[in-house]
């Protein structure tokens, strides 16, 4: 330790130092040490190709790790593989090395590579190209997406040997012009998808279709790939990788990749009204054990759950800097950062330029940022296969890392913090998809015809193909001729379906302060809450207002602005049952499972001040009601249970249960947070008595209330055990919801309602914890 | 010939427009059955017929009347070459649904190894106009065209015209070519081929039918071909599975040299908008093509072949209309003083542009012509003043260039405009480098700073980019002033 700085020598000695500090220990809950993994090897497979084994050694790889040579020899067998390993493993080489093997044997092969994102496309093709150079052989890799120049796009077409794409490319512009592609899906031998957990919920149930449309042409075209896929650990990875492909994987798992010494801290912000149960602010905490790590010299990344936290633990992070002139050291990254931005964000981290990095999930995924020191996670991120992931940005081999879980009072959170043993030992999250959700099925069904006709005796998806036809041979939409059916249409399909949102293209934020430029961007289901008119949206650290938003043009107007307050959007929920489809009855408690419309408007915004949070005014949000049909899980309360208590009471109670259940439900679903809602209602339109709603926030729902619906008691049972465990009076941010939203009974009551002999629920939901979250979201009222 | 032509651009009648109308008179006579048609194809003593939108004839003449219902007054089955008898047209039986009707329409079932489709055949004789060019004239304007590939020389038959009628837009998979307008030259008339499919299990026949005739071709003239009609065929052989045959035209899209002469003169390069401002043909009641797949769909659902009358109709105009841009542009290409044959563009800007165009295409003498006009017409942009400067400079004919700078940079107007601070440039740098007059050269600098310097009150543009152009202006003053003292 320099006495003079107070700067640690490394990472061993900080720790210990840490350990000195009891206003730090005194918050941690728990401190993990993960010990370091040693590497296990394999030799290199017999039969590679000399030109191969070339590149290998030239690389300085004269082995392979266990998994590297296990995916290797599943590929040569000819089977469907998946290999699932943390961060950092050399997880590419894994279906590099079996498509090289092949391309560089056979020059006329071809292989295509998707990744969700056009970034991870991008940093795929640098590394190809490395390897390629190195060998005698000519391997043209090249990314096509929406980037790329027209000019060059016919020779990819032509001459490209591995094509890397995302999902979106090649459903809205290759399979469409699939006669355009022909030397591909001829020759294609092998399909790549990496980061296969990411496609999971409605996303994953689009591609899930986008696939087999791929298959269908390229059986077509008289080629039959293999699948060589990647995840980050789940608990279903061979289950979701077959589910996703349509046919039967084999899962590689030996992760033979050495590790670091690593140390996972939770830590949670200390109580400052016990009565409330009222603690620290997570993201103020999570500034200071950040800044900590920055002074310290370690490379830092933070993970924040919302844009809106990224923005502001950005700015109070950059305060650490104020004093030099234009540093740009600290730096944001999130989704509605443009292109150009972020690649120079990703060097910076990789050439050791910035020293910290407040990111939202999106660094979560393979993006090649190199390997960090420590990892700050304001929130639990959602997911135990997120945080593993998340975590896993921080840890050089040989080095110590070290990463801090900061709980927000949120009640998934102060289960998560309060149940270590939950986290550590549990296997991560299924990820779920539903490729025969109807609707989404239909969509794919049309695009399929566009792309080929349908022949009799042909199956897509698990739905009777000839109904299918039939529908929409009725609808106009395609046209039977004896065994055949053709697409008849002016539309092009694919540009009304898209894959990320049910909801189609984003709003751009342009800054009108700064000559127009555009900074940003928005998904459809954010865009009311986060950018109606006079939001306050927070970019790069900067706040700006919203003057103008053009609903039609998907445009939101903003000037640059220096307030003490950002904004808060509240949004009314209306639910109608249409049709149930399963019931059971338990004590006091009837559950559903069924169909329902869902009737949304944004009402009005709160102005809530900085740091200290509190409310300081509010105003209207005038934006048409949008309407969803999906599917739902709902339990409503008998009369004699409803009976005893007022309606203020059942109010309370309600909305306390639907609070807790939002926050738990998560637990069971690896969704993503817009994909599933909490909706409590005192007196449910259709039967009158005190209802929770859980619903699928997608038309026609992708199985998550269905697999709530068969969880039922466990997620009772959990609710009523965070409840019980909370320490706080009469409920708090980290159970029920703070007394001002749920009031003095809210904690009460809702166990009364658990308690009253089996169980009985409710549910709302979203969490309420600091409201800097909320701004990012839209909390649900009826 | 020349006469005629000259009337009609006087907006006299034709000579034989009363001929033509006659038409209507002898309709009637005409509803022979088709079977005694075709026997008179067969022993040869079949005479010419007229096609209906020849009518028309009288282009922008809004004193010559349109001709109602034009397909009605045409009951003559046209042609019998030697490319019609690639294949086997039969009248359609009584038997097949709505057999009248087609008859009505003028089709006929054609049959090959892969099954059937429609097709219709009309003529239309070297005396017949549907806009300012009698298609007569593609004998002497077509070879012209040889100009797009001088490497190979075509003849008057090798040209195929062709332009689709589609389901949809773009070249997607799913967009299927339900009708295609095919015309050529053939025993000194057009000929104008339209296969249609009655549903999507005919294309293949169709496609192997195009495929044949296509055979017979070495170029393709289209509008838009190159973006769209062409690639989807190219795709729809794909699909169907013959992609071993597709054709390798050399193709010829008008669509391109259109742009290049009428980018800013004209509205729009639509082939419907270019054909009424530039070769005088009036659609009356015409299908805009973008309601064709409506009808189609229409068609699939009904059966009924009256859903497609307008759509026949449209198809065979769009393709006599680009038969008839052809030969404007055939003839502009001659290289002969076309001043009497092609009407003469009204627009400064457009008589600049064809020349430049005409250049590019090695076509010199007509080019200067059209300078000339342009240079001397008094009310014009300096845009295009400049335009044409810049032509002479490359040419290196700087006489001319430096009267037309010096026009710019004379131009008065509230402010100046960028295309004067271009000018005074030009004219800057043709006196320090090339007339060594460096006193000259730094008068036109400093104008060129003064221009500069007003254009940026007004402007918009970027403060860097205003004072990065400043700031290269004076690099230029300081530089021509060293040599201003050097000479001194």
């Amino acid at each position: 330790m320099n006495e003079w700085t107070g700067k640690a020598r490394d990472m061993s000695e900080w720790l210990e130092s840490l350990k000195q500090q009891r206003e730090i220990m005194d918050n941690v809950t728990e401190w993990r040490t993960i010990s370091p993994r040693d590497a296990v090897y394999a030799p290199l497979p017999e039969g590679l190709h000399p030109e191969l084994l070339k590149a290998l050694h030239a690389k300085g790889m004269d082995q392979l790790y266990s998994h590297q040579a296990a995916a290797f020899s599943a590929a040569q067998s000819g089977e469907h593989v998946v290999t699932v390993t943390p961060t950092a493993s050399g997880k590419t080489l894994c279906y590099n090395l079996p498509v090289l093997q092949e391309i560089v044997s056979h020059p006329e092969s071809r292989a295509l590579y998707m990744f969700p994102t056009k970034a991870l496309a991008q940093d795929q093709v640098a590394e190809l190209q490395q390897f390629a150079d190195l060998m005698d052989c000519e391997l043209k890799t090249h990314t096509y997406d929406g980037d790329t120049a027209p000019s060059i796009r016919t020779a990819i077409r032509n001459a490209g040997h591995i094509v890397v794409t995302n999902p979106d490319m090649l459903h809205s512009a290759i399979l469409p012009h699939h006669t355009k592609w022909v030397k591909l899906f001829e020759n294609i031998k092998y399909i790549v998808i990496d980061e296969v957990h990411a496609y999971r919920g409605v996303f994953g149930s689009h591609v899930a279709n986008v696939l087999r449309r791929l298959l269908r042409i390229c059986q077509f075209y008289g080629s039959n790939p293999q699948f060589l896929c990647a995840s980050a650990t789940i608990d279903n990875p061979g289950e979701h990788a077959s589910r996703l492909i349509g046919k039967p994987v084999h899962v590689v798992d030996n992760n033979g990749a050495p590790a670091g010494e690593k140390h996972f801290i939770f830590y949670n912000p200390p109580v400052v009204n016990a009565q409330l149960g009222i603690r620290r602010s997570s993201v103020i905490e999570t500034k200071k054990l950040a800044s900590s790590l920055i002074k310290q010299g370690l490379q830092t990344i933070v993970f924040a759950r919302s844009r809106v936290r990224v923005e502001l633990l950005l700015t109070y992070l950059q305060e650490l800097t104020e004093h030099k002139v234009n540093d740009r050291t600290i730096r944001g990254y999130r989704g509605g950062y443009l292109p150009k931005l972020r690649r120079e964000i990703e060097h910076g981290l990789r050439s050791g330029e910035i020293k910290a990095v407040v990111s939202t999930n999106a660094l979560e995924l393979g993006i090649d940022i190199g390997q960090l020191q420590a990892c700050v996670l304001n929130g639990y991120p959602g997911t135990i296969a997120s945080t593993w992931q998340q975590s896993g940005r921080a840890g050089r081999r040989n080095e110590i890392s070290v990463t801090f879980l900061v709980a927000s009072s949120s009640p998934l959170d102060q289960y998560m913090i309060q149940n270590p043993d939950y986290f550590f030992n549990r296997p991560p999250e299924q990820a779920l998809i539903d490729p025969d959700n109807l609707l989404i099925l239909i969509d794919h069904v049309k695009c399929a015809a566009y792309e080929l006709p349908f022949k009799q005796g042909e199956q897509f998806g698990a739905e009777r193909l000839e109904d299918m036809m039939e529908f929409l041979t009725e609808e106009k939409v395609l046209h039977h001729v004896g065994d055949t059916w053709y697409w008849m249409e002016q539309s092009f399909p694919a540009h009304n379906i898209s894959l990320r949102t049910a909801a189609g293209e984003n709003f751009i934020i342009i800054d009108i302060s700064n000559r127009n430029k555009v900074i940003g961007e928005v998904d459809r289901f954010s865009a009311p809450t986060l950018i109606h008119e006079e939001a306050i949206y927070i970019h790069e650290g900067v706040q700006y207002q919203v003057e103008m938003l053009d609903y039609e043009e998907k445009k939101a107007y903003v000037r640059e602005v220096d307030v003490d307050y950002y904004t808060d959007a509240n949004l009314a929920v209306e639910l109608k049952v249409l049709h149930i489809d399963k019931e059971k009855t338990l004590g006091h408690l009837e559950q559903y499972y069924g169909e329902v419309t869902v009737n949304a408007q944004p009402t009005i915004f709160k102005k809530i001040r900085l740091l200290t949070h509190e409310n300081i005014g509010s105003g209207p949000i005038h934006l048409p009601e949008e309407e969803l049909h999906t599917s739902s899980y709902w339990f409503t309360f008998s009369d004699e249970l409803t009976s005893k208590l007022t309606k203020d009471q059942m109010q309370s109670a309600l909305m306390g249960l639907a609070n807790v259940l939002g926050n738990v439900a998560p637990l069971y679903l690896m969704c993503d947070p817009f994909d599933i809602r909490v909706v409590p209602q005192v007196k449910a339109v259709h039967s009158g008595k005190p209802t929770i709603f859980f619903y699928d926030r997608y038309p026609g729902g992708i199985g998550l209330s269905k697999r709530l619906y068969e969880l039922h008691e466990t997620l009772l049972d959990n609710a009523e055990q965070l409840i019980q465990q909370c320490g706080c009076v009469s409920g708090c941010p980290a159970c029920v919801g703070p007394i001002e939203e749920v009031g003095i009974w809210g904690k009460q009551t809702a166990l009364q309602l658990l308690n009253s002999e089996e169980h009985i629920q409710i549910s709302k939901g979203e969490e309420s914890d600091e409201h800097a979250e909320g701004a990012a979201r839209a909390s649900e009222r009826n | 010939m020349l006469r005629a032509r000259l009337e009609r651009l006087k907006g006299i009648k034709p000579s034989q427009a009363g001929e033509q109308m006659d038409i209507h008179n002898t309709a009637a006579a005409e509803k022979k059955s088709i079977a005694q048609e075709l026997a008179l194809y067969q022993d040869g003593s079949y005479t010419e017929g007229s096609s209906p939108y020849a009518a028309q004839a009288g282009i922008s003449q809004p004193s010559f009347p349109p001709e109602a219902n034009l397909l009605e007054l045409d009951a003559k089955l046209e042609s019998a070459s030697k490319l019609t008898n690639l294949l086997k047209l039969v009248p359609l039986h009584d038997e097949e649904a709505h057999a009248h009707k087609w008859n009505q329409l003028h089709v006929q079932l054609a049959q090959n190894e892969f099954g059937t489709f429609l097709m219709r055949t009309r003529t239309y004789r070297r005396d017949e106009a549907i806009g300012m060019h009698q298609f007569g004239e593609w004998q002497q304007a077509g070879l012209h065209l040889n100009a797009f590939y001088p490497e190979q020389e075509a003849e008057l038959e090798q040209f195929l015209f062709l332009d689709l009628e589609t389901t949809g837009l773009g070249s997607g998979t799913g967009n299927i070519p339900f009708m295609v307008g095919l015309a050529f030259w053939e025993n000194e008339q057009f000929v104008v081929q339209q296969a249609l499919i009655r549903h999507p299990a005919e294309e293949r026949a169709m496609l192997a039918y195009l495929h044949q005739l296509t055979a017979h071709f070495s170029h393709l003239v289209t509008y838009n071909g190159k973006s769209f009609d062409w690639p989807l065929l190219h795709s729809r052989y794909m699909l169907n599975g013959m992609r071993e045959t597709i054709w390798q035209p050399l193709h010829i899209d008008l669509l391109h040299p259109s742009r290049a002469i009428w980018r800013n003169t004209l509205e729009s390069c639509k082939l419907s908008h270019i054909e009424k401002m530039r070769l005088g043909i009036i659609r009356v009641d015409d299908l805009p093509g973008s309601e064709a797949p409506a009808r189609y769909f229409n068609f699939l659902s009904s059966g009924d072949p009256s859903e497609l009358e307008d759509v026949y109709k449209h198809n065979e105009i769009d393709m006599m209309s680009l038969v008839t841009l052809a030969i404007r542009f055939g003839h502009l290409l001659s290289n002969e003083d076309v001043r009497t044959i092609v009407q003469q563009p009204s627009e400064p800007e457009e008589l600049v542009r064809t020349g430049l165009w005409l250049e590019k295409m090695g076509r010199f003498l007509y080019s200067k012509q059209l300078f000339q006009l342009a240079a001397h017409i008094p009310q014009q942009s300096s845009q295009t003043i400049m335009m044409l400067a810049m032509r002479d400079k490359k040419y290196n004919e700087m006489q001319r260039a430096l009267m037309l700078w010096e026009k710019i940079v004379m131009t008065s107007g509230a402010f100046a405009s960028r295309t004067q601070v271009e000018a005074a440039i030009e004219l800057s740098m043709y006196y320090e480098h090339k007339a060594k007059q460096p006193l000259q050269a730094l008068h036109y600098a400093s104008l060129a700073y003064e221009f500069q310097l007003q254009l940026q009150s007004v402007s918009r543009r970027e403060t860097k980019q205003k004072e990065k152009e400043l700031s290269e202006l004076n690099k230029r003053i300081e530089r021509i002033k060293k040599k201003c003292r050097l000479s001194v």
